[in-house]
């Protein structure tokens, strides 16, 4: 019997490592390409949903005629799906991207401008929708506040869904610290999370679904 | 609660990735490494530990006797280890019905301790281990003897499959061996093979010289296996034949089995600890063994961490219901597409396609008829059982306590 004579084959680690590096890189590129090409299409709706609000102030002053005639329910299934999207992407890239903290801010600017519109829709227009406001805590780190804010988010969803009339839900994450929400969370005196303010009430603390249905209907 | 740090899941790719695409590199390049083996066809002698296989031994002693190869040059004997059934009177059948059979008789001590006393009684320069339980092809020895040719070479080995394949159990080990016969395959490409099992070829010289099969050990064939590249020998690896061997037919019969094994791979890992990472030992101590070990770290944390985190989504999920939210099934395409933004969904959807391409490629070089659905269970459930076992060996490896038959 002889000895084996034994070899490191130092070019296969090499190639081993190159296209596990490869398959890194391919796939970070190609998730980045994505994330940018959709956050430019969430921007471009977004500024139109802007634009259309600020058209409405720029025929004449704010009343009631050109509030009324606002095609609504575009604009706010747009806002909706703007939202969700945003969802999405915030859990799949992460809430740390500078992509979606961009989009973030732009979207707290359109929910406070749809709120906005909507309260005064239900003032002057005959409409009587629930508005809801909610505000969530999406820090991993605060453990519990986190899992109440995903369910209370969870609860609402359910709400609004079978509810779309009726219900109308604008989430803002309290750790954001974009202006015009800070500028909510201090006029609501918003301090923990889950929080919610329904037709200008506010609740601290989280709700389950019949909770808010009776809130609504007493 | 139970998170893992998100890096993880990263690291888990990353070692996957490295160890498959490594193996994928030595495929490639194998042929470019091919050896010729022309040797002669020596003498050699079958060593058959027989317990309690009375319905398979006739089988086993027949496709030797059906070999492609000449039966002047084959002996074989029959260590009947106290079997309770009639294991002894079919071996002394075979004995009177074949020329060059003997059958030896003991007292039941275990597998080991039988090839020992079979293989101390051989005269020939090779020794073929066959379980009482396991079937030749009838071209692995022409296959085989050969690469004895190469001075250092002290035992070969060969893929397995199982003789059942009725029920889903034995089907998925069906799976299980298949993709090991590629995985030995390529493993023996780097001259890194460390485990020999149920058919395996040995230079009786070796056991000579460093000594016969440790009877203490749960796995003693990976031992001899490690013992033999230890000391700077090869084992071989015959690819294209095979030895068909019974598996267990049930879940408690596998586990056990994977317990036995797991453990033993663990024993021996350990005795052989100074192999790990030592250049010495080429490919096997560099890669091989650390890769083996790594594998089995990881799946047992994603297990652990996974069926944690499932436990975490019920508790959740109950929460959410009961607090009034009512699950719905509302798929919108644009929204699917916005998962292949994250780096970890397109990982998985790349690792999805690296195993179907493994899948593809183990069908093609073993010819072995594996199902889709087969490999698909395999994939999300078997090796999850197999994972198990190796954590609760590791239990038993902890405590110093070998599990039972």
């Amino acid at each position: 019997m002889k000895k084996l004579e034994r070899k490191i084959n130092g070019n296969v680690y090499f190639l081993a490592v190159i296209l596990t590096t490869i398959f890194f890189i391919l796939g970070a590129f190609i998730g980045h390409y994505l994330a940018e090409k959709k956050a430019n299409e969430i921007e471009i709706s977004q500024k139109a949903v802007l634009a259309l609000f600020d058209l409405s102030k720029i025929k004449g002053s704010p009343d009631k005629e050109n509030l009324c005639n606002l095609s609504w329910d575009d604009v706010w299934k747009e806002k909706v799906e703007i939202g969700e999207v945003l969802t999405i992407m915030e859990a799949r890239v992460g809430k740390d991207n500078e992509v979606i903290k961009e989009q973030k801010k732009i979207y707290h600017e359109v929910q406070i401008k749809t709120l906005d519109t909507v309260k005064r829709i239900n003032d002057l227009c005959g409409e009587d929708w629930t508005i809801i406001l909610f505000f969530y805590n999406n820090n991993e780190e605060e453990r519990e506040k986190y899992v109440l804010s995903g369910i209370q988010g969870s609860v609402l969803n359910t709400l609004y869904s079978n509810n779309p009339e009726d219900v109308k839900v604008f989430s803002f994450d309290i750790n954001i610290g974009e202006p015009l929400t800070k500028g909510i969370i201090d006029e609501y005196g918003v301090d923990s999370a889950p929080f919610l303010i329904i037709n200008d009430i506010s609740y601290d603390g989280f709700r389950t679904r019949d909770e808010i249905e009776k809130i609504i209907s007493g | 609660m139970w998170q893992l740090p998100p890096y993880f899941v990263y690291i888990v790719f990353s070692v996957s990735f490295f160890i498959s695409f490594f193996f994928l590199i030595v495929y490639a390049k194998r042929k470019l490494w091919k050896k010729e083996f022309n040797g002669e066809f020596k003498e050699i002698t079958f060593i058959m530990p027989a317990y309690n296989c009375e319905k398979v031994l006739s089988e086993a002693v027949e496709s030797v006797k059906k070999a492609n190869y000449p039966q002047e040059k084959i002996s074989i004997i029959i260590i009947n280890d106290g079997s309770k059934d009639k294991t002894l009177q079919v071996a002394k059948e075979l004995e009177k019905k074949y020329e060059r059979i003997i059958v030896l008789d003991k007292k039941n001590s275990g597998k080991a301790d039988s090839v020992n006393y079979g293989i101390k009684r051989a005269t020939t320069e090779l020794v073929v281990l066959l379980d009482g339980d396991t079937i030749i092809k009838k071209d692995i020895l022409e296959k085989a003897i050969p690469m004895f040719s190469d001075e250092s070479t002290a035992a070969v080995t060969s893929r397995l499959k199982p003789i059942n394949r009725s029920r889903l159990i034995e089907n998925l080990q069906y799976v299980e061996y298949t993709l090991s016969g590629l995985h030995r395959m390529l493993i023996g490409e780097l001259n890194s093979l460390p485990d020999a099992p149920a058919f395996t070829i040995y230079r009786r010289e070796f056991f000579k010289r460093y000594g016969y099969f440790d009877t203490e050990n749960l796995t003693e064939d990976f031992e001899m296996g490690l013992r033999v590249q230890k000391n700077d020998y090869n084992v071989g690896y015959v690819a294209n034949s095979c030895a068909i061997t019974d598996v267990p037919d049930t879940i408690a019969k596998l586990f056990r089995q994977r317990l036995r094994w797991s453990y033993g791979n663990f024993y021996n890992y350990w005795k052989y600890k100074k192999m790990i990472f030592n250049r010495k030992y080429g490919d096997l101590g560099l890669f091989v063994m650390p890769a083996g070990l790594m594998s089995i770290f990881l799946m047992s944390i994603v297990l652990i961490f996974g069926f944690l985190s499932v436990i975490d989504w019920i508790i959740i999920h109950i929460r959410m219901i009961e607090a009034g939210w009512a699950p719905a099934i509302d798929i919108e395409i644009s929204h699917v597409i916005l998962y292949l933004f994250d780096l970890r969904i397109l990982l998985f959807i790349f690792a999805i396609c690296l195993a179907l391409f493994i899948f593809f490629l183990a069908k093609h070089e073993t010819g072995e008829d594996i199902k889709v659905w087969h490999y698909f269970v395999f994939v999300t459930v078997y090796l999850w059982f197999l994972a198990f076992a190796y954590l609760v060996s590791i239990g038993f490896f902890i405590l110093n306590k070998k599990p039972k038959w």
